[in-house]
């Protein structure tokens, strides 16, 4: 026998079920791992952008120059940016097509990130969008809550 | 007997490693070795000096109201005391953001008598 979906049945699928989906597409929200001292630190002017969006490679040469960080200051003591390097070089992408294609390692100009977000860089392209790395502008819900750091 | 003390030196070693905002004037007016004025900090604030920034420009020219970044948007709680009980209680979090953001808007440290002067005007904010 045939059990067709209810109407609320239906509503529940498109309202829940396909967030969820989503979301576990998009694991990169949710670390595998998590480390207070990165979430402390790199929450404190931006989102704590997760590590699995960029390669090994940029997250170390960001950890290296953090003195001069896309125009701002944002140095730290040895301890602590040895301590979050090795998290963010553990938590990386294991892919190196997700390098940026900019002369400092951004997310925001890899490929993936261009290819899927051309309505936001419209926005930005009309000033409606302060900055493309303002992912809380868009993206909300309980993971990215925990990395804004407030 | 031993333990008690054991106990109470760590007691008082946590007791003393807290801050309270005043602690930052005290500190700072020591370094300068002259008072502090309110008025200079609320003008060295909100005045830019060569850079593209004042301090006004995250942390607004009433601190006792939250802030925004100004190059990323992200929201930053008050800086104020009386806004904020978070603010001025840990000396490395004071140092560290003192040398983060006196370098971008002046390129340069602050000076023991303007971050003197900065602490009397913020917690002369009610
Ligand atoms: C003092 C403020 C500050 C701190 C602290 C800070 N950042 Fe940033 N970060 C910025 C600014 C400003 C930008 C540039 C944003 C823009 O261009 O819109 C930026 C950009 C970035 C970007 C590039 C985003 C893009 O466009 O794809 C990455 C990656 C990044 N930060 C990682 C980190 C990491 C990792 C930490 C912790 C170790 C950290 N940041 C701490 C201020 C900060
Ligand atoms: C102006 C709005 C906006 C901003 C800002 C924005 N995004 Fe997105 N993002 C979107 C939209 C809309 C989609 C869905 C696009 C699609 O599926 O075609 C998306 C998709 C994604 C995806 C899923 C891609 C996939 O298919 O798995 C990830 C991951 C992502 N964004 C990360 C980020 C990060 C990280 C930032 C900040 C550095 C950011 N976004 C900034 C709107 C935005
Ligand atoms: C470009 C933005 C920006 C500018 C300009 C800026 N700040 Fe900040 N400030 C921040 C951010 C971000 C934080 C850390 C986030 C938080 O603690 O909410 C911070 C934190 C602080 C703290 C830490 C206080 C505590 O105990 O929590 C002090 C002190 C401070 N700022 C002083 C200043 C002074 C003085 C100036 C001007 C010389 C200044 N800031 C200019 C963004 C800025």
């Amino acid at each position: 026998m045939i059990n067709l979906p209810s109407a609320a049945q239906l509503v529940f699928v498109l309202l829940i079920a396909v967030p969820f989906s989503a979301a576990a597409r998009d694991d990169a929200w949710q670390p595998r791992e998590d480390n207070a001292a990165w979430r402390a630190e790199c929450s404190a002017c931006h989102i704590a952008f997760p590590p699995a969006l960029l390669p090994a490679d940029d997250w170390l040469d960001i950890m290296s120059r953090l003195d001069k960080h896309y125009g701002v200051d944002a140095s730290l003591e040895t301890t602590l940016r040895q301590q979050i390097g090795a998290f963010l070089e553990r938590n990386a992408a294991a892919n190196r097509s997700l390098t940026s294609r900019d002369d400092v390692p951004r997310i925001t100009s890899a490929d993936w990130f261009v290819r899927k977000h051309q309505g936001a860089i419209r926005l930005w392209r009309k000033g409606k969008l302060k900055s493309l790395a303002d992912c809380a502008a868009c993206h909300k819900g309980p993971d990215i809550e925990r990395m804004t750091g407030n | 007997m031993r333990y008690l003390l054991i106990v109470a030196a760590v007691l008082f070693a946590a007791g003393a490693r807290a801050e309270v905002p005043r602690d930052f004037l005290s500190r700072f007016e020591k370094e300068a070795g002259v008072a502090a004025s309110a008025e200079r900090g609320a003008r060295f604030f909100s005045t830019r000096q060569g850079g593209e920034w004042s301090c006004a420009s995250c942390h607004t020219e009433k601190p006792t109201q939250a802030g925004r970044h100004a190059k990323t948007e992200k929201a930053i709680t008050p800086l104020a005391p009386a806004a904020n009980a978070e603010r001025f209680t840990d000396a490395a979090k004071v140092d560290k953001w003192f040398r983060r953001n006196c370098n971008d808007t002046l390129n340069r440290l602050c000076s023991a008598q303007e971050k003197a002067d900065v602490m009397a005007w913020l917690l002369s904010l009610k």
